[in-house]
């Protein structure tokens, strides 16, 4: 179901929440592609990813320098084909 | 005599250092050049003459003393106007932001204005470093300086513009989904995203703190490595940089190719998505000369770019809407369109899809490690498609994306994009070389074996003076 702007009341209802109002009234589309855009992200890729570990780590790109590490074996997530 | 324009750092640090030219020559030649040419391709959004003539005749008091900081002293430069620099506004190119003025500098800049160099202004880019060319702002874009109907490339547009087109010899450029590469690789010069927290990010106006980095942009390999341990270096203000020594990029900078292991990642621009034929050649070409330089080259799987982009654009779009959700909020409309579209989209990412997002990035990032753990570098392409026009919408939307730069924004490890050449309509086209963490020194070390093997670096784009009626 949506308004005659084409924006479905379930993105409507997200964009008021976020105090869009002003964007749903003068960029209805654009909100509307926006959110198809957000919603679509992480869909196949995040089926996995639900765990209850410490959810980020901070970013540090040398710790992927060890050798051994938490997923290693463990078949958590892989999508290398190699 | 000597062309200023395309003097680069290394020779003009000489010429500087034994006084057969002065700051004030270099800087004055460049105003002169950005006076000429930049109304036709809008590199620059504030040229501080006056600021400039004032630093350069300060490194020519202390260069005539024998007085030297280093090999930028003396030695033009312009920023991105996302760095802050004291006593000029930052803009971020955006009309919300165009009375900023700032009374300190960005840690970059501060490294640069302590090492001597002089700043001639501040450069255009997407607004906010994100979206695309916009006509719907309150400075033009900038325009390719190969072909000013063509876009540039960005965010870090006039960085790319004005380094090319002989307006300065580097600049600084930021890079959150391929930022400083793109405009590299489109305008044809060398373009360094160093590793995650080897640059500061102090002062510079964020767009995704997790994936943003500062990094230069020059016409050769070495002025680029001079510019980057120039600018390197630890901050106790920035929590993301790192507590390292600055690298010595330049010691082993030609030490060639024999003997090195480079994996190349065909997958992302031949299986993933499918590249320009000519970016393609471009970057075979690359691999056969680095093959009989002595390299063993090796094939790299890495998961599919989509999945890569997806992380990326999921961290990037949420941490963007923390950014600018007040602005999103009461000033919608004050927004170029492209940008507008870009920022909404966090709107509608979950706190769990933005959580998953960086356990995948995790995971991707071991992958990398894994796969590069026994290979010195990676080769791939930049982008996947050359320049299209400017204000061709449709184009730019189908365009774009396409590029496998942000892979290296996702693992924060250093990537470069270099020149492999021409189109046959005379276009640039790049690709880049990456490495593991913090191994800066080695990806210059590649970059700098295959430049030198190429014959097109001398070639100078073709700019015009006059503005065209529009």
């Amino acid at each position: 179901m949506g308004d005659e702007s084409g924006v479905s009341n379930e993105i409507r209802v997200i964009a008021e929440l976020q105090g869009l109002d002003k964007a749903l009234m003068l960029f209805s589309g654009q909100v509307a592609a926006a959110a198809e855009i957000a919603l679509k992200l992480l869909g196949a890729s995040s089926q996995d990813l639900a765990t209850d570990g410490w959810p980020v780590a901070v970013f540090d790109p040398a710790r992927y320098d060890r050798a051994d590490h938490w997923w290693c074996g463990a078949g958590i997530i892989c999508y290398s084909g190699r | 005599m000597t062309d200023l324009a395309f003097l680069s750092i290394s020779d003009g640090a000489r010429l500087l250092h034994t006084k057969k030219l002065s700051p004030v020559e270099w800087t004055t030649a460049l105003l002169d050049r950005i006076t000429a040419y930049d109304s036709n391709y809008n590199a620059f959004l504030l040229v501080s003459a006056e600021q400039a003539i004032a630093q350069a005749k300060a490194a020519e008091a202390e260069l005539a003393k024998g007085q030297s900081r280093g090999p930028m002293h003396g030695v033009p430069y312009a920023a991105k106007d996302n760095f802050n620099a004291k006593g000029a506004p930052t803009t971020c190119h955006s009309k919300f932001l165009r009375e900023n003025l700032v009374h300190e500098d960005a840690f970059a800049v501060r490294k640069l204005r302590d090492a001597g160099a002089v700043l001639l202004g501040k450069l255009a880019l997407h607004e906010f470093a994100t979206g695309g060319p916009a006509f719907d702002l309150p400075w033009p874009p900038a325009r390719n300086p190969w072909d000013r109907d063509l876009h540039p490339g960005g965010s870090s547009s006039g960085s790319g513009v004005a380094v090319a087109a002989g307006m300065v010899p580097a600049a600084l450029g930021t890079d959150t989904v391929g930022s400083i590469r793109n405009p590299a690789t489109c305008c044809g010069i060398v373009g360094m995203k160093p590793t995650y927290g080897a640059v500061s990010l102090g002062g510079v106006f964020p767009l995704s703190q997790s994936l943003d980095h500062v990094g230069p942009l020059t016409r050769s390999v070495e002025d680029n490595a001079i510019v980057f341990q120039a600018i390197a270096g630890h901050d106790p203000h920035d929590p993301t940089s790192a507590r390292r020594d600055v690298p010595d990029c330049l010691s082993e900078l030609r030490k060639g190719l024999k003997g090195l292991r480079i994996g190349v990642i065909e997958h992302f621009y031949t299986e993933d998505a499918q590249a320009h034929p000519e970016q393609v050649r471009g970057i075979e070409r690359a691999l056969d000369v680095m093959q009989r330089l002595g390299a063993e080259i090796d094939h790299v799987r890495l998961s599919p770019l989509p999945i890569w982009a997806e992380c990326n654009r999921a961290i990037q779009r949420a941490e963007s809407y923390t950014i600018h959700e007040k602005r999103l909020q009461q000033r919608p409309e004050d927004f170029a369109a492209v940008t507008r579209a870009r920022f909404l989209a966090g709107a509608f990412i979950t706190a769990s899809s933005y959580i998953k997002a960086q356990k995948l990035r995790d995971a991707l990032c071991w992958e990398y490690a894994d796969a590069t753990r026994s290979l010195d570098a990676v080769v791939t392409l930049s982008g996947f498609q050359l320049p299209c026009r400017i204000d061709d919408h449709s184009e730019l939307a189908r365009t774009y994306d396409q590029q496998c730069r942000l892979v290296f924004n996702v693992t924060g490890t250093p990537a470069i994009s270099v020149p492999t050449g021409f189109s046959s309509d005379g276009i640039p086209l790049g690709m880049q070389i990456a490495g593991r963490a913090f191994a800066e020194p080695m990806v210059y070390r590649i970059a700098q074996a295959f430049a030198d093997t190429c014959d097109f670096v001398d070639r100078r784009p073709p700019l015009s003076r006059r503005t065209p009626v529009a």
